[in-house]
């Protein structure tokens, strides 16, 4: 990592993305304490970042969830309480209220090699939830999960914001990160590439081509829209408009009779930015190695 | 809302920490030690080792228990310390075990410490298990230093294994290592007053252990305080040592 200065707000869901290899998980291990910069500082509310886990904990799911197998669910869980500080007496109720809250009534007694990847994945989330966190730092959080997990974990990230909690989520899943963060920082090389609002954002319509998929009328159609491509039948693919031009055009199709059943973005404005930040970075990146060179 | 500040029951897990030793070197240790009973005591009643003369367990002579429960001792302490602080800091690091475990309000130091003390723990309940079935199987033998001295040198031996599983992943190896070059070290150049034998000091004093397991064992009268200390405060020292390479080196890889 190099250079990195991120600002994430109390109250806020912060993601971030980035290629394979440009610095998540280092940049987590990092926000942690597990690893300490070769120069340079980091600050975790003002402390340093062992400082700060060991004065507050941290709520962490780790991109591989790691839990010795031969420990039972219950019996993981129950550690993990006690270090994370929950109130002996209260340990019992925290762990059948997560397990029940991630649907893992039916594996209670089962040893940690016993589950599947999607289970495994909804403890590692249990753990991370024991006490009442300030900090949340979730690494892939979908990963192994199910649909109908992976839109309860969405839920479940819903209810945890709070004006006095901060939610940090590192995933690939860019469409998801467009769905929960408000804002996501991308990352390649190392670097902090760009930071995009996600949520109350317009979208920026000239930056994305649209599908258009029609019931009917493809001949009208065709007329007007001579700078797309046909991926198949009835199925249009529109070069990047504005938002005032798409609406001309779609009011010019359906003036000719034509029957529209989807416009969709080809690409979120989320991933359309990731690629824009990629893109760039690799050409940065490929100017300085010429440039070493 | 300020951040509250607070802190891990490190007391509570000591429990599931002596339950895993309880669980998994527990009975290893005794399973080992049950046979190096058995190799040691079978020649000596077959007749074997002591010119045709055959024993039964309640027949051995009284200095051959003692010596052989002495000679048990010192057994044991190196077996059970070195299954105690096997891995005892390496696995987490090399599993990713860890990661949950310091997202927590704990310090990896604070943490292993607790491992430490709650497997030395595990080692007294293993030699009270040992030391009951040397009494219903040979004879009743409760000398009132034994328990001290098993603390004692768990710290020393103990101290040793933590500092390199704080080092590095091959501890158990590196531990036998140690042991057999301090006994070679010591043995050639203990009494060397030039360069080896100042050298020499930095390694374990494991050759002054014997004297101890001779006390406890009844063999001899006078108990030897130079070798208590010194093993003591080497092993306390190495334990120390480690801490602080737990503070201040990362805990994950680059």
């Amino acid at each position: 990592m190099v250079d990195v200065t991120l600002d994430v707000r109390l109250g806020e869901v912060f993601g971030l993305a980035g290629p394979n290899g440009a610095g998540k998980s280092t940049l987590i291990a990092l926000l942690l304490g597990f690893l300490t910069p070769t120069s340079g500082s980091l600050r975790v509310a003002g402390y340093a970042p062992r400082a700060f886990v060991e004065r507050f904990g941290v709520g962490y799911l780790s991109e591989l969830v790691i839990i010795p197998p031969r420990w039972r669910l219950e019996e993981a869980l129950t550690r993990y309480a006690l270090l994370a500080g929950v109130e002996p007496s209260l340990v019992r109720s925290r762990v059948v209220e997560l397990v029940d809250r991630l649907g893992l009534g039916e594996h209670w007694g089962k040893q940690i090699r016993q589950l599947s990847k999607g289970n495994l994945q909804r403890v590692g989330l249990a753990q991370a939830l024991l006490h009442d966190e300030r900090l949340l730092i979730l690494d892939e959080p979908t990963h192994g999960l199910d649909p109908v997990w992976t839109q309860r974990f969405r839920e479940i990230v819903g209810e945890l914001r709070s004006t006095d909690r901060a939610i940090f989520i590192a995933s690939h899943n860019l469409d998801e990160l467009q769905r929960i963060a408000d804002r996501v920082a991308i990352i390649d090389h190392g670097r902090v590439q760009r930071v995009v609002q996600t949520r109350g954002a317009a979208r920026d319509a000239t930056s994305t081509p649209y599908r258009l998929v029609l019931a009917g009328g493809s001949e009208q159609a065709r007329d007007l829209l001579s700078g797309a491509t046909e991926p198949s039948p009835n199925e249009f693919e529109i070069p990047p408009l504005s938002l005032d031009e798409l609406n001309t055009l779609l009011q010019k199709l359906l003036e000719r009779g034509v029957r529209i059943a989807a416009v969709t973005p080809v690409y979120s404005s989320l991933e359309q930015q990731f690629r824009e930040a990629v893109d760039e970075a690799d050409a940065r990146q490929s100017g300085r190695e010429r440039a070493d060179l | 809302m300020p951040l509250a500040h607070r802190r891990a029951r490190l007391s509570r897990y000591l429990w599931w920490q002596l339950h895993d030793f309880m669980l998994h070197q527990a009975p290893a240790t005794i399973a080992i030690m049950a046979m190096f009973a058995y190799l040691t005591l079978a020649p000596i009643l077959n007749g074997s080792m002591t010119d045709g003369r055959r024993y039964t367990v309640s027949t051995l002579p009284e200095n051959v228990v003692r010596s052989f429960f002495g000679d048990s001792l010192g057994s044991f302490m190196l077996l059970a310390t070195l299954f105690a602080t096997n891995g005892i800091v390496a696995t987490d690091r090399k599993t990713g075990y860890y990661r949950f475990y310091f997202a927590k309000p704990v310090s990896a130091p604070r943490f292993y410490a607790n491992a430490f003390v709650a497997n030395g723990l595990g080692v007294l309940l293993v030699a009270l298990i040992l030391l009951a079935a040397f009494a219903a199987i040979i004879r009743p033998i409760f000398p009132a230093s034994l328990f001290p001295v098993i603390a004692a040198m768990y710290l020393a031996y103990g101290g040793v294994g933590f500092l390199l599983s704080t080092i590095w992943r091959f501890d158990w190896l590196s531990l036998v290592t140690v042991a057999v070059i301090s006994s070679i070290g010591w043995g050639m150049w203990g009494e060397d007053p030039g360069i080896a034998g100042l050298l020499v000091h930095l390694l374990p004093p494991m050759h002054r252990a014997s004297s101890l397991f001779a006390f406890v064992a009844g063999t001899t009268t006078h108990f030897p305080w130079g070798a208590q200390l010194w093993l003591s405060a080497y092993g306390a020292t190495c334990f120390a040592i480690g801490l602080w390479i737990l503070r201040a080196r990362s805990l994950a890889s680059q």
